[in-house]
């Protein structure tokens, strides 16, 4: 009986990878953001599923949107943080009519994630608990580090064109600066959320979802709206180009910085798919698109899996944040549950990239994209309104513009994630309450 | 693949060729007017985003922090800044190797942990600003919510006040467990120096009517140096803030220089004459030295008549305090004794009850003889006991090795070391051995029920138990028939387990005893007692509570009480567990 005793869980895991998989078809809908409604949700009714059948519910959620989040950053432009280095080669797939194709070869990446889950699983807690050890007095330096590699391995572009050699100059280094000014703006932005929310203090630990949907979700659906792409007929084939030896490469790479985010506090998807392009120097597209698969999956998986570890209890990604809030896990049998989760909803969440990849094709070519972004964006509104009030919702128009920046002047979307870096790693630091009383925002 | 046809306003409204991004047509010179400049939207952008930051700066540098009351911090305000306004109840908590202080704030709706980490420590360190339990605190930071604990982490040592409390002059006898967090001045003389376990320091301080435990923490002498070393007897003042540990209240010192020794005469140790001590001494301390006159016993101790040149005075000992006498065998009549206990009457006779074995120098006549050869000594032979009941048979002392399956039915007294208990459905079934053997003592529930000490009947307590002898199973066993049968000699040897974070607990400490303080998290009830979910700020581990345990404090054990759990570690289905053999509510 006590082996069989995490059996009923099943359904409530299913069930989730069923929801997330589908409201991952919504263009710029984030999984934290439905999780945080079924947190709310929990909260209002305690008890009503158990904290165990909750939790499976959540990992089962986001399974299927690490998942199946690709299709609307292919189809319909609209990535978040840990893909918006899948739209740039998506997005050539989808105009060369092979969308369909790039999905599946992110979801060949998530399911090479799965398998390192599943290969890592047995050693999770000596590797993770021990590495935690090695880098908690280290994370402040090691961010900053993060921090200034990101912003100095973007070079100057251009810097061809222009009647003077100052035109030059700023035709080189206005994406550049535009980027660092991206990065602080956003990094003051997150200093006033630390410190200064607008958000009601009873919805604080959704403080940074009116500033993630600002930054990411809002400026790539206007720019669908304002720009009224079209996309040609889709191509969807039975066959991929996806050898054995380039699958395994993707995987690799993917993993690195898919582990690395999962891990490491504070570093998003996207970041950790940053750095293992950049460290495994990858340049060919179907690896590159292969990679960021797994390194997506990894991430958001993998951490959320860490929450589970046995005698380690790592809170990392805001799944585990929001859900260790009102749940504690235990027990050994609940991890590899966790573990064998994984595995059911991953193979079945690619499944259902299969099918809803078709489903996009079809929606795609029958409905206009405007009206899929118009709708995204009552969504969005509607979504931060209600969960963080009139205050969400200025900070939203407040970080909207500057998401806009990297799109509108051609710098990396990936400063935007200055809204988190610098004031954690300010904090972390010891400097954050001095830097935001150097702007005025403590007194 | 079909070709992508041009977007909206890329071709010339006036000649339709292909004008891209131009505004103005090359080819027949139209002006292309649909179009948006692309550069001033990306103006507008950057004007918005500068403006947008500037406007949310100015508008938040005017908002002040909110307060949040403790008591209203729930799940969904993780990562909110909040300021919080209470008294600091327990710490500091300090951590030296990694700079860190802990100490804990309640206002009038709950109480939470508060932390600061390096800089903040450092920062409150070198100002000599750390909190101190009593003191009135102002402090911002950041909520960290869990399932199972809520800590705020303080911002910076700019945003934390603190305002000291003032102590009011209080004697030993006024401090009850009412007065909790109160910040009192007291005196008294030193009664004992003990330290329970690393890091906690007591002096128990007594005056005329009364003793108090002062305590002081490791990490405030981490802090601010070590207390100074007081001696028995020394009459100190200390300040410290009132707080109950199990129901018993103690002063907590918030520094070392906060107990310091006072140049005046110990008064409770000055000896008193014996015919000074009537009705209004009541409940006074006082030193008493005489000679013992006659000795009897009675069922839950001796009387001691003891004599000085004024007067005559009972000295009673109850059986734990005799047990704590180093040598009780040289209490008899003709031996010199030294007394510190309180004045009591009982039935019209004055009496003095110590509160503690060592409280009781008996000088034996031997010693006397030796030291003083006094001839002609009246020594009166040592009265008999009179037992206080008349029982039928009359009880005889045996050794438990020289009992067989003849002594059936006759009633017998034991004396021996609790070896093993264990809780049957009828009752407590005891092991005990007196060295030349084991018998089976049982306690049915209704005489459990009236042993006064039987919480303490644990293993390693010595008892003495007069009851009828039977055979059960082939094994003999001694029934008393009522509680007053049962006496505890000696409680079982304190082994004061070291209290332990959480984390720290580990596979290698399967079987050792430990504690552990925590909050309780969550219950649930199984066949023979509950499992409790306890938690700290390092971790949570289940603690097996086994109804033997459960029972006296079922009523206490809820979700959200303040433990102290005492145990074996244990693996339970791959998981550390505890299970309690004790289980206090500090």
């Amino acid at each position: 009986m006590h082996r069989m005793e995490y059996l009923y869980l099943v359904p409530y895991a299913i069930a989730g990878t069923l929801i997330a998989s589908t409201l991952a078809l919504a263009p710029a809908l984030h999984v934290y953001n439905i999780a945080g409604i079924f947190i709310l949700i929990a909260l209002g009714a305690q008890n009503w599923i158990g904290g165990d059948a909750l939790a499976m519910l959540l990992l089962g959620m986001i399974i299927g949107y690490a998942m199946l989040n690709t299709v609307s950053a292919i189809f319909l432009g609209a990535p978040d943080d840990s893909t918006i280095f899948i739209v740039l080669p998506g997005q050539k797939y989808l105009l060369m009519s092979r969308g369909y194709e790039a999905a599946v070869l992110t979801g060949i990446g998530a399911l090479g994630g799965v398998a390192i889950l599943m290969l890592l699983a047995p050693f999770a807690v000596t590797i993770f608990v021990t590495l935690r050890t090695i880098l908690l007095p280290h994370l402040h330096w090691i961010l900053a580090v993060i921090t200034c590699y990101m912003l100095l391995a973007e070079w100057p572009k251009g810097g061809d064109h222009g009647a003077t050699g100052l035109a030059r100059l700023w035709d080189a280094w206005k994406g550049l600066g535009i980027g660092l000014l991206t990065f602080v703006l956003s990094g003051i932005l997150g200093i006033v959320l630390m410190y200064k929310s607008p958000v009601p203090l009873e919805m604080s630990f959704q403080n940074l979802l009116p500033a993630f949907v600002g930054l990411f979700a809002v400026p790539w659906v206007l720019e669908n709206i304002l720009s009224g792409t079209e996309v040609p007929k889709q191509h969807i084939s039975k066959t991929f180009d996806a050898p054995p030896g380039v699958v395994a490469r993707g995987i690799f790479s993917g993993a690195l910085g898919g582990l690395f985010a999962a891990f490491f506090p504070v570093v998003t998807g996207g970041i950790g798919g940053y750095l293992a392009g950049h460290a495994t120097a990858q340049r060919d597209d179907r690896v590159f698109i292969i990679s960021q698969g797994a390194s997506k999956f990894l991430y958001y998986v993998g951490a959320f899996c860490l929450f589970f570890l046995p005698a380690a209890r790592i809170t990392k990604g805001g799944m585990a944040g929001m859900l260790a809030t009102i749940y504690t896990p235990q027990g050994t049998g609940l991890f590899y549950t966790v573990v064998a989760m994984i595995a059911v909803c991953g193979v079945l969440s690619f499944g259902l990239l299969l099918g809803y990849s078709r489903l996009a094709v079809w929606l795609v070519e029958r409905v206009n994209y405007r009206y899929i972004s118009l709708a995204t964006l009552g969504i969005l509104f509607a979504l931060v309104y209600f969960m963080t009030g009139w205050g969400g919702v200025a900070i939203m128009l407040i970080a909207t513009p500057i998401g806009g920046l990297p799109i509108l002047w051609g710098s990396r979307r990936l400063n935007c994630l200055g809204v988190i870096l610098v004031p954690i790693t300010l904090n972390l630091a010891g400097l954050g309450p001095t830097v935001a009383a150097g702007l005025g925002i403590l007194r | 693949m079909s070709a992508i046809p041009h977007q909206s306003g890329a071709e010339c409204p006036s000649c339709g060729r292909f004008v891209g991004p131009l505004e103005k047509c090359p080819f027949c010179g139209a002006n292309v007017r649909k179009r948006l400049p692309l550069k001033y939207l990306r103006l507008a952008c950057l004007v918005l985003a500068l403006a947008g930051i500037a406007i949310l700066l100015y508008a938040v540098s005017g908002a002040s922090t909110p307060t949040a009351k403790i008591g209203n911090v729930g799940a969904t305000m993780n990562y909110a800044y909040v300021k919080i306004k209470g008294t600091v109840v327990r710490g500091p908590i300090y951590d030296v190797e990694q700079q860190s202080l802990r100490f804990y704030v309640a206002d009038d709706t709950g109480e939470i942990q508060a932390s600061a980490f390096r800089e903040v420590t450092e920062a409150l360190v070198a100002a000599n600003r750390v909190p101190k339990v009593g003191d009135a605190i102002t402090v911002e930071g950041t909520l960290r919510v869990r399932d199972d604990f809520t800590a705020l982490n303080a911002a910076s040592a700019d945003k934390l006040q603190l305002t000291p409390p003032t102590f009011s002059d209080r004697a030993l006898s006024e401090i009850d467990t009412h007065d909790e967090f109160a910040a009192v001045r007291v005196r008294g003389d030193v009664r004992e120096i003990r330290t329970p376990y690393a890091g906690l320091t007591l002096v128990t301080l007594g005056d005329a009517e009364r003793e108090l435990d002062v305590a002081i923490t490791g990490d405030t002498e981490t802090l601010y140096g070590a207390l100074p070393a007081p001696a028995l007897g020394d009459v100190v003042e200390a300040q410290g803030i009132v707080t109950n540990f199990r129901d018993s209240p103690q002063l907590v010192l918030r520094h070392p220089d906060d107990f310091r020794k006072l140049e005046i005469e110990n008064t409770a140790a000055m000896t008193t004459e014996i015919g000074a001590l009537d009705a209004a001494r009541v409940n006074q301390r006082v030193r008493v030295a005489g000679q013992v006159v006659k000795v009897s016993e009675f069922s839950q101790g001796v009387r001691v008549t003891i004599e000085d040149a004024t007067g005559e005075i009972i000295l009673l000992l109850w059986r734990d305090i005799l047990a704590q006498i180093v040598n009780p065998a040289d209490l008899k009549a003709g031996a010199q004794v030294e007394v510190v206990g309180k004045v009591a009457e009982y039935r019209g006779a004055m009496e003095l009850v110590p509160d503690r074995g060592e409280d009781v120098q008996i000088i034996p006549l031997v010693a006397q003889a030796a030291a003083t050869a006094l001839p002609g000594s009246t020594v009166e032979p040592t009265s008999t006991p009179q037992p206080t009941r008349a029982p039928t048979p009359v009880p005889v002392v045996v050794e438990i090795g020289s009992l067989t399956e003849n002594d059936v039915e006759k009633r017998v007294i034991v004396t021996g070391k609790i070896a093993r208990a264990s809780k049957f459905s009828q009752g407590m079934r005891y092991t005990l051995d007196d060295s030349t053997g084991t018998i089976l003592l049982i306690l049915w529930t209704n005489v459990l029920e009236t042993v006064d000490a039987r919480a303490q009947m644990l293993p390693g307590a010595t008892v003495r138990v007069t009851g009828a002898v039977k055979v059960f199973d082939k094994q003999l066993e001694v029934i008393p028939d009522f509680g007053g049968e049962v006496e505890l000699l000696a409680p079982a040897p304190v082994v004061i387990a070291p209290v332990r974070p959480i984390d720290s607990i580990t596979t290698d400490d399967l079987d050792a005893t430990i504690q552990v303080e925590g909050i309780v998290t969550e219950l649930t009830p199984f066949s023979a007692g509950k499992y409790a979910t306890v938690t700290d700020a390092s971790g949570t581990i289940r603690v097996t509570v086994f109804d033997n345990v459960l029972d006296d404090i079922e009523t206490q054990l809820n979700v959200g009480a303040a433990v102290t759990v005492e145990g074996k570690v244990n693996v339970f289905r791959g998981n550390l567990e505890i299970v309690a053999s004790d289980v206090t509510f500090p």
